[in-house]
């Protein structure tokens, strides 16, 4: 049986007022400027006090001389991807799959933080080479810190691949939540693999168990900066591409509603 | 200072105003997109909705 577009009675997704009113509803988003300003402002302030803190006011380090400056920088980074960025996919793909909190609206926040993660990722493993260069003498080397960041680099592009996967609105929602769900399973052996095995890879190096700062008080004042920054930035890439991916939505179901009302004027004509 | 320090904070100030920036473009290059689609129904309306 072949399906003609113009079977059936007129959906009320079609009509213009709806289509309309979805295009009308992610311009308002979009049109929301002040949040996204002030987050703007406050990452690329914090980013440039870092970078002038970092490089020209903390002192060298004892032992680990200026490489101790790019401590200013991986592990904000790290933060930004593991914990912030993952974190909040795998919590909004938990939600999507729970049919009393389940709305699109946390699968596209679930892309959206994925996409900026594997950014702050790659800065993570760029980063921790270089330093890795300068205080082991190597690029790289099969450790397991390493080693499993690189899987879970992977493991994320996959998830953005699967979110390109074509299908209905919800069957994508839920592919997409059990991808996010499966590559999450290696955050937490990322974070624990430098206690679970011997590692070149120093353990946690800015607080002690008891909360406690292990670094200088300039050190530890830039490297919260740091840490502010990667925050920041996150939030607002993560806002923004929210807006791109709900912008988007109303211009495919605008294209979708021009291509049926062609294909209605075909027929009628 | 040794050059692999500015290196890194240079591919990590890059990349991140980088994406920031391509994620900019896209979202003003979509808003003026749909801006368009509405100020076009709006300035002819019946051809809208006699399609």
């Amino acid at each position: 049986m072949t399906f003609h577009v113009t079977d059936g009675p007129v959906s009320n997704e079609n009509s213009d007022f709806y289509r309309l009113d979805k295009i009308n509803k992610a311009l308002a988003l979009a049109g929301r400027k002040m949040w996204r300003t002030l987050l703007g402002a406050v990452a690329v302030a914090s980013a440039l006090a870092t970078t002038v803190l970092g490089l020209y006011v903390t002192p060298k380090d004892e032992h680990l001389g200026n490489s101790v400056r790019l401590l200013y920088v991986h592990p904000p980074v790290a933060w930004a991807a593991l914990y912030l960025a993952f974190g909040l996919t795998t919590l909004c793909s938990i939600l999507y799959l729970i049919p009393k909190t389940r709305s699109p609206f946390f699968d596209k926040i679930a892309g959206a933080s994925a996409e900026s993660g594997i950014l702050f990722l790659s800065l993570t493993l760029i980063t921790g080479s270089i330093w890795g260069h300068m205080t082991w003498g190597v690029w790289w080397t099969w450790d397991a810190r390493l080693t499993l960041t690189a899987v879970l680099l992977v493991l994320y592009l996959g998830y953005l691949s699967v979110r390109k996967i074509s299908g209905t609105d919800h069957s994508k929602a839920i592919r997409n939540s059990i991808a996010a769900l499966i590559a999450a399973i290696d955050v937490p052996i990322v974070h624990f693999s430098v206690i679970w095995w011997n590692t070149l890879h120093q353990t946690a190096s800015i607080l002690t168990p008891n909360l406690q700062f292990k670094v200088p008080p300039s050190m530890g004042i830039t490297m919260g900066i740091g840490f502010l920054s990667a925050t920041f930035a996150w939030v607002w890439m993560v806002r923004v591409r929210y807006e791109i991916s709900v912008l988007e939505e109303a211009r495919e179901s605008e294209s979708l509603t021009t291509l049926i009302q062609n294909r209605r004027m075909e027929r009628v004509g | 200072m040794n050059f692999l320090i500015y290196l890194g904070y240079g591919i990590a100030i890059f990349a991140t105003v980088g994406y920031c920036l391509y994620l900019g473009l896209k979202r003003n290059k979509l808003v003026k997109e749909l801006s368009r689609i509405v100020k076009d129904s709006e300035s002819s309306p019946n051809e809208f909705t006699n399609r």
